[in-house]
């Protein structure tokens, strides 16, 4: 912004100033390989110029003179950056050679920048008031159980937490709340990160043995620089439905050899209110979240990164449950030690230390209608300790080996206690203090099997040991289950082949086989007591479960052309040894219409089919559209799976000009009508909505940001949203960003 | 010798010494026993232990009978028990089972006795035994004064009329429920007929139903099991709590598909 907005008041002072600009030109190699990459997005993000290699790997990009920071992107590959300086006329040959960041098939967003991610992948409009949720749902696949206006549960293809592995910068932790109220994904803002790759289903089991699939969200790193420099942005935003406020900064010091990166959001947020001006009570909530990142220079090949990740949430609603969360706070640590380049074989090492503390306070303080008429509070802690150790090989050329040992400790233990009015207080423990131990062995191995093929596979193997330290905990499920020590120790087996065929410069098409599988979560295991407001039911866990596994069938297919790309993804699961919840026989109980019980609810099945598209029209202007739509049925029950998104479209216009950016977007849905009766599902009825955004650049180094949601006030609610509350109305909102470049005039 | 030779043969002679030491000790199950009272007269000396002190409801003794000269323990006797309750104008029995003909393989003579009130105020326990010893063929009466009896509110009556529209009493008292916990609790509810102050017969072949409830939240729980017959008056069941609280505890109880009543109990914890 800063740069542009330089050069545009060049350009109307000097007129042909313009000329005073560089060439940075070069090619983009694979550092494992050492062959070209070709459709690597090439950009310099302050600049907003950017290009994609050719089949050479080649690229070329006009700038006008000063310091930048260029970046190479590609699905598969870690982001490569490099700091350079443009003098006049200078043309600056450089090489960038990628790092294989996961051999997998994943799908990523970058939120590098303001405006641009990756378009051959994705294509997204970051704005003030985006979240880490808004964002991963722009992923075909990806949708979003919503029980509040904070903090939803992402579900890929219909299967959500505990099918799903969740790391942040690698690092495992584990939401503490039994209602689910906080998956792992709140507790990182949208300002703060750098990406997020999703893998679907078992094609990726790097980081976890899984069934639904991976969610790898990536913070915003801290970079080096030739000359030392400081750096900082700032951003400040309002939203009329909710009244919204966040202001969010970030501070950066770049020196040779280190760099150190400091960067936080508050946010604050009122009830909001629906298309008819209804107020939705308890969906306001306040927050903070403060991240520091110091990576140091260690020698020419390797460097050591710290990082601390704070967030502390207070007073959220949860409009679609009976209690809200007074607070959730969570605390995470890591040390890592990453070398690349050791030797010809030897490309990249990485090892990391992690820990992370997550306490979250269920309470009602701030309800006048009580459940069952009396107070409770229901208090979880997680507490998670792990590492890592990766290593990338290349043993030949074309093709390269992944190892990775991984292990973790967690323990989750969450309790309940109600206050009758006139009686005693009524305690039990819903998580037994529930101890794991994980230790994973992953490998994968790709090879070129011939100029046009591709072939892939991987394989990971778990051992988990599970424990109950609560002795309290331990006599409540005893009830159900007669077993002494509620111990378990399970084998977990995992993998993927991946063939991937290019047809033609332009089409590629790829065919994946995968299994994967999962062991129980801590609450479908050893529950206890957990009310669900979805169905109405208590949920009792079960520690006999069978570990579920799944086979995966992906065909995946993309088309691309300079500027343009189609994907289309057709995929079949089935699944074995489904964990499903199960009515037990009994009474209603008034608040609850009874117990649950997680049970082998044996074979699903999901298929479905994606797409998704981009088209640049011109540099100027560009259109995005996607659509997913997949069934689920629980093959043995004669019935569907609940929480599985219907026909779902999106389609965006945005046009781009120099100092400023408009976006159309529509989205909408078919209704749900495949609901599952065994979960008590209703119907949900079809929407769509239309949002409009822009920005356009005042200043140097001053920004704002504009946009209209709900542009029409529908009154809808999407399927996976709980207790079918309806959505905010049409609201506004307004943001503005500043810069250093405000006062290096 | 080195040390790794010595070793062995050092931890084999300290588990001789421990074994030695224990053997010269009283009864082992003694150890896991209250010591309730001992009594005597001129040639035996009798102790009563039991599982914990003597309180209202079931209790389970134990009678160690020694010569009172040299200490030995004596088994070739029989003993009857009579377990009165002393009260200003009138005085009651209780229920008993035992003492066992035949003592158990620590020498003990076990037997089940039912409470049916505390001592205090109103009046204080005592229990006789006569015991016969063959080997002699001496007869001896031995009387426990004064046995404390601590109140648990775990005694109720179960009134009804029978089929000739006679009053019938069930003295019923529920026990494993003391220190309620969290979780399965395994219960044993007794039955005796109150016949006369003095005879109090065991009544089985009754039908009973759990009902746990919590008012405040207004549900029972699950995982409970409905007591059945055993033995001597006792059924056996488990009672099931799924959180602290304030709860209360139903026992229907019906014979031959006739309901007799229901008896009901309060916890708190």
């Amino acid at each position: 912004m800063n740069s542009i907005s330089r050069f545009i008041i060049l350009c109307l002072v000097g007129g042909n100033l313009v000329a005073q600009s560089g060439y940075v030109q070069g090619i983009v190699l694979d550092g494992g390989t050492g062959r070209p990459l070709t459709g690597v997005n090439v950009m310099i993000q302050s600049a907003d110029l950017g290009d994609a290699t050719d089949l050479e790997g080649h690229f070329s990009i006009e700038v006008p003179i000063g310091e930048y920071s260029l970046s190479a992107s590609m699905m598969g590959y870690e982001v490569a950056t490099l700091e350079i300086s443009i003098s006049q006329d200078q043309v600056l040959a450089v090489q960038l050679s990628m790092t294989p960041g996961s051999l997998e098939s994943k799908q990523m967003i970058l939120v590098i920048g303001d405006r641009f991610d990756n378009p051959m992948i994705n294509h997204l409009q970051q704005t003030n008031l985006s979240t880490t949720e808004s964002l991963m749902s722009r992923i075909e696949g990806v949708s979003l159980v919503t029980r509040g206006s904070y903090a939803q549960d992402p579900s890929i293809r219909g299967m959500s937490a505990d099918r799903m592995n969740i790391t942040i910068n690698g690092m495992k932790s584990f939401g503490a709340c039994t209602d689910r109220m906080d998956p792992v994904t709140a507790y990182v803002e949208a300002e703060a990160l750098e990406s997020i790759q999703v893998g679907k289903g078992a094609l990726s089991v790097a980081s976890g043995s899984t069934i639904g699939g991976s969610l790898q969200l990536t913070t915003r790193q801290p970079g080096y620089a030739e000359l030392s420099k400081s750096s900082w942005q700032a951003k400040g935003g309002w939203n009329s439905r909710s009244q919204e406020k966040k202001i969010s900064f970030s501070w950066d010091r770049k020196t040779q050899d280190s760099g150190l990166l400091l960067n936080g959001a508050y946010r604050k947020a009122a009830d909001y209110t629906t298309a008819t001006n209804q107020t939705v009570r308890f969906s306001g909530f306040e927050k903070l979240n403060l991240n520091l990142a110091y990576k140091k220079r260690l020698n020419d090949r390797s460097q050591l990164l710290l990082e601390l990740l704070t967030d502390d949430a207070y007073d959220i609603g949860y409009a679609a449950l009976p209690m809200d969360v007074g607070y959730a706070r969570m605390r995470m640590a890591g040390v890592s030690l990453k070398a690349v380049g050791l030797s010809q074989r030897v490309l990249k090492t990485e090892w990391k230390l992690f820990g992370n503390l997550i306490d979250h306070w269920m309470d009602d303080s701030q309800r006048d209608i009580l459940f069952m008429n009396m107070r409770m509070d229901m208090p979880g802690f997680t507490r998670t300790v792990g590492g890592y150790l990766n290593i990338l090989l290349s043993p030949r050329k074309g093709s390269l080996l992944n190892l990775r040992t991984d292990a973790y400790w967690s323990s989750s233990y969450a309790e309940m206690v109600m206050y009758p009015v006139n009686s005693s207080p009524m305690h039990m423990v819903t998580w037994p203090g529930v101890q794991r131990w994980n230790m994973g062995q992953f490998m994968e191995y790709q090879k070129q099997l011939s100029p046009k093929i591709n072939g892939h596979v991987s394989l990971r193997y778990d051992l988990f040991n599970s424990q109950v330290m609560d002795e309290m905990g331990k006599q409540e499920l005893q009830i159900f289950y007669e077993l002494d020590d509620l111990k378990r120790i399970d084998h977990l087996l995992s993998g993927n082949a991946r063939l991937s065929y290019a047809i033609s410069s332009q089409l590629e098409t790829a065919l994946s086989l995968a299994r994967g599988s999962r062991l129980a979560s801590v609450s479908e295991a050893y529950g206890y007591y957990l009310y669900n407001p979805e169905d109405g039911y208590l949920h009792l866990g079960n520690p006999n479960l069978p570990n579920e596994t799944s086979i995966q069938l992906e065909w995946q297919n993309s088309w691309m052309r300079r500027g343009s790309r189609v994907d289309v993804n057709l995929y079949v699961y089935e699944l074995s040894h489904y964990i499903f919840s199960d009515i037990i026989p009994g009474e209603s109980l008034g608040y609850a219409f009874g117990w649950k019980q997680y049970v082998d609810a044996g074979n699903a099945s999901i298929q479905g089919l994606e797409v998704s598209s981009i088209h640049e029209v011109n540099s100027r202007l560009r259109v995005q559209g996607g659509l997913s739509y997949e069934e689920a049925r629980l093959t043995d029950r004669k019935d569907n799976l609940p929480q599985i998104p219907p026909l779902t479209g999106h389609g965006s216009l945005t046009f781009q000009a120099r100092s400023f950016w408009l976006q159309g977007e529509v989205k909408g849905s078919a209704g749900q009508y495949r609901v599952s009766e065994a979960a008590g599902e209703n119907p949900t009825p079809a929407f769509w909505v239309m949002n409009l955004k822009g920005e356009i650049d005042l200043w140097a180094g001053m920004g704002l940001n504009l946009g209209v949601r709900n542009l029409t006030n529908q009154l809808y609610y999407e399927h996976l949203d709980w207790g079918d509350i309806y959505r905010p109305g049409r609201s506004y909102y307004i943001a503005i960003a500043l810069d250093d470049g405000l006062f290096n005039q | 010798m080195k040390l790794q030779f010595r070793l062995p043969v050092l931890v084999i002679m300290l588990f001789m010494i421990v074994g030695c030491e224990e053997a010269d000790t009283d009864i082992d199950a003694l150890e896991d026993l209250v010591m309730i009272g001992a009594a005597s007269d001129a040639e035996l000396t009798v102790e009563m232990y039991g599982d914990h002190a003597l309180q209202v409801g079931l209790n389970k003794i134990y009678f160690q009978v020694l010569n009172k000269a040299t200490e030995d323990q004596i088994e070739d006797i029989l003993i009857s028990q009579q377990p009165m309750m002393q009260m200003e104008t009138i005085a009651h029995s209780c229920p008993v089972d035992g003492p066992t003909d035949v003592p158990n393989s620590d020498g003990l003579f076990e037997s089940e006795v039912v409470f049916i009130m505390a001592s205090g105020m109103m009046g204080s326990w005592s229990d006789t035994l006569s015991i016969h010893r063959e080997s002699t063929n001496t007869h001896h009466q031995v009387v426990f004064e004064n046995l404390s009896v601590v109140e648990t509110n775990m005694k109720k009556n179960l009134v009804f009329l029978d089929g000739d529209s006679n009053q019938v009493i069930y003295i019923v008292t529920l026990n494993g429920l003391e220190d309620p916990e969290v979780g399965v609790n395994e219960i044993v509810v007794t039955v005796h007929k109150k016949q006369s102050m003095m005879s109090f017969p065991e009544v089985s072949g009754l039908s009973m139903t759990l009902d746990p409830q919590m008012p405040d939240m207004g549900h029972g729980s699950i995982g409970n099991i409905d007591p059945v017959y055993t033995s001597a008056g006792k059924y056996e069941g488990v009672v099931a709590f799924n959180m602290t609280g304030y709860w209360t505890l139903d026992i229907d109880v019906s014979l031959d598909g006739t309901d007799l009543g229901t008896v009901q109990y309060e916890f708190n914890f």
